[in-house]
């Protein structure tokens, strides 16, 4: 599991806000809450957190003012935006505002709480994003030469597939939703109605010779995981 | 408004008439007075003065072919002047002015008269030739019942028009009154001609109508199937947690009420972006996009999945394949139809992707050795929640191509079914980027 984060979650509807709060305990985070806006952006600029998860529509300022005032004042804090504003525009102005990843309700808190830790990892670790050579037990992955060994045998992958596994261990130790592959791997905004990422993995898998899925994970009904321990 | 507006007409009309007929009597007498007075008062003086008067007619005439004169003693013989035998006056114009025809070498003309007694009791008749002013006074007299007349046509005529115009505004004022009422939108305006504006008007109006009723019938026909379809799942997922009273429950049992409700919201997401894109509103996000590479990033996505049916793609493009476009959308159109071609088509065979150009058009195509779809279901299947026979045992909502579609129509691109015997074409033609 992903280390401890303190996370601000700025959420008017209490419904959400308690859903949000509970989980984000069990998966053992520390949380504050706010209501609206103005007490949001205070605790915000005053508090130091890991992430925030800032409602876009909120009473007293709104969601976007809020990140645009942080950035402002050079608060790099990673923040996720809820919306149930879906459309890929809507989604765009958000990005644009300073938000770091955009999730549309209703959504699934196993999403929500894969990103937010996604996010959190990207903010804590910024020597990660440079890393060129990822680890994961007796995997070796070079992003420089882009190639990938394991157990000292180099193994053939193509393009896609070496980005498919790059996101994986980037994210090692934390769920990757297959959302987030869709988005970070293909770049693609929608559903596809069958289970292609499944497929994918499936022969990435295969290629790395993970034929009991200890390398790569399926955590059910959510996403993958390339474990730390590994 | 319209008899207002007749009634001014009506009486500015009047008011010109009666001016011109009172202008054109006064001044006729007047001038003719004014002269026959003018002529007596210079002979008074001359007479006064003792002189012979004869020498002085003889002048005037030649002077002026309009006048005579006629000179005579109180018993009244014939003294001088060019009027001999004492002509009989025919008409009288005023008191002392009489009207008489005497010959001039135009034939017998009308003839202004005054007789003046001296003090020697001799008198003097003064003619003045007025055939001119009776003509041309009559002239006035005609040329103005003549406007009177046309006065009272174009009155008769814009009584007319107004009473037309404003009754036709009036109706159409009904029927949008009653469509507000009734909310009835299958009401039209009635066009009874076609050469005027309000007609064209209408006719504007009654597109307006039109487009707005299909609007209304999609919205409505849209939400008719959305409770028809939901009530399936719903009515499922209600049992389901009936079922779950008094029980213990499990991990098992919520995973699958989550995916009831799951697949409830799948439904309502993909039906929400196909009228986001219906109506528009992604058009911020067109920008120049290759199909070419789309189309191959699509099959490169799905060739795992094509794989695992130990199906091939054939793919075939060439470059040229720019449109303007939503890259997102448009990959998931081709996401859709590729996806429906895996779905149908059977083990061990190929589908076909085309991507290039044809006359002035983009083209594009996969092509499957499915079953294909009969001609009679061609249309049907573009509709949201239609399920072919051939698809009902498959996944899927039923919504794949309403989604091509609207996505297409988003990009003035036209999608068609062909038959590829066996299989199915699901052909997309596009206008070429400008």
């Amino acid at each position: 599991m992903a280390k401890s984060m303190k996370i601000l979650i700025i959420e008017d509807d209490s419904k959400i806000r308690a859903y949000v709060e509970k989980g984000l305990k069990e998966a053992g985070h520390v949380v504050d809450l706010a209501e609206e806006g103005e007490t949001g952006l205070h605790l915000a600029s005053t508090e130091k957190y890991d992430v925030l998860i800032i409602d876009r529509m909120l009473p007293k300022l709104d969601g976007l003012s809020i990140i645009k005032t942080l950035r402002g004042s050079g608060n790099l804090t990673g923040v996720m935006i809820l919306s149930s504003l879906g459309d890929v525009d809507d989604r765009v102005t958000g990005l644009r505002s300073g938000g770091d990843d955009y999730l549309i309700k209703p959504f699934a808190f196993i999403e929500l709480l894969a990103r937010v830790e996604a996010i959190g990892k990207r903010a804590s670790f910024p020597q990660f994003a440079q890393s060129t050579l990822l680890r994961a037990g007796d995997m070796e992955m070079d992003l420089l030469s882009r190639k990938v060994r394991r157990g000292g045998k180099y193994i053939d992958l193509q393009a896609r597939e070496f980005r498919l596994l790059e996101y994986l261990m980037k994210f090692k130790g934390q769920l990757v939703t297959r959302t987030m592959l869709l988005e970070g791997v293909w770049d693609y905004h929608f559903d596809p109605q069958t289970s292609v990422i499944d497929v994918h993995i499936s022969r990435l898998r295969k290629k790395l010779g993970d034929t009991n899925n200890n390398l790569i994970m399926t955590v059910r009904g959510a996403g993958y995981i390339i474990e730390d321990s590994f | 408004m319209a008899l207002l507006f007749t009634v001014l007409l009506a009486v500015s009309a009047a008011i010109l008439g009666y001016f011109v007929i009172d202008f054109g009597r006064r001044d006729f007498l007047k001038e003719t007075k004014a002269a026959i007075n003018n002529e007596v008062s210079i002979l008074t003086i001359l007479k006064n003065g003792q002189e012979t008067l004869i020498p002085y007619f003889k002048r005037r005439i030649k002077e002026d072919p309009d006048i005579r004169f006629r000179y005579e003693d109180k018993s009244g013989k014939f003294i001088g002047g060019t009027i001999d035998p004492k002509p009989k006056h025919v008409q009288k114009i005023t008191e002392e002015v009489l009207g008489y025809e005497l010959d001039t070498s135009n034939g017998k003309q009308v003839f202004a008269g005054k007789t003046h007694i001296f003090e020697d009791d001799s008198q003097i008749i003064v003619f003045r030739n007025v055939h001119n002013l009776i003509k041309s006074n009559e002239r006035l007299k005609h040329l103005t019942w003549v406007i009177i007349l046309l006065m009272f046509l174009v009155v008769l005529v814009s009584f007319g028009i107004s009473h037309f115009v404003v009754s036709r505004i009036n109706r159409i004022g009904a029927i949008a009154q009653n469509i507000v009422e009734t909310g009835d939108l299958s009401q039209r305006l009635s066009i009874d001609s076609r050469w005027d504006d309000l007609s064209n008007l209408s006719e504007i109006l009654n597109g307006f109508l039109g487009k707005i009723e299909d609007l209304m019938n999609g919205v409505r026909e849209v939400s008719n199937n959305i409770a028809h379809d939901l009530r399936t799942p719903l009515s499922g997922l209600r049992s389901d947690i009936e079922a779950l009273k008094g029980c213990i429950v499990n991990d098992y049992k919520i995973e699958s009420l989550l995916s009831d409700v799951d697949r409830i919201l799948s439904l309502f997401h993909a039906l929400l972006r196909i009228t986001n894109i219906e109506k528009g509103k992604y058009s911020q996000f067109m920008r120049e996009v290759d199909l070419e590479k789309i189309v191959k990033d699509i099959a490169d996505l799905y060739e795992p999945v094509a794989e695992e049916k130990d199906l091939s793609f054939e793919i075939q493009t060439s470059p040229g394949t720019k449109v303007k476009g939503d890259g997102d959308l448009l990959s998931q159109l081709f996401a859709n139809i590729i996806d429906n071609a895996i779905k149908f088509c059977p083990k061990g065979s190929v589908i076909r992707v085309y991507a290039g150009t044809e006359k002035n058009q983009i083209v594009t195509f996969i092509e499957d050795q499915g079953p294909g779809i009969p001609d009679q279901e061609k249309e049907n299947v573009f509709k949201h929640f239609y399920r072919g026979d051939a698809s009902r045992s498959t996944p899927g909502n039923g919504l794949g191509l309403s989604l091509v579609r609207a996505v297409a129509e988003r990009h003035q691109a036209r999608v068609t079914l062909e038959n590829a015997s066996p299989g199915l074409r699901v052909k997309v033609s596009f206008q070429p980027y400008q």
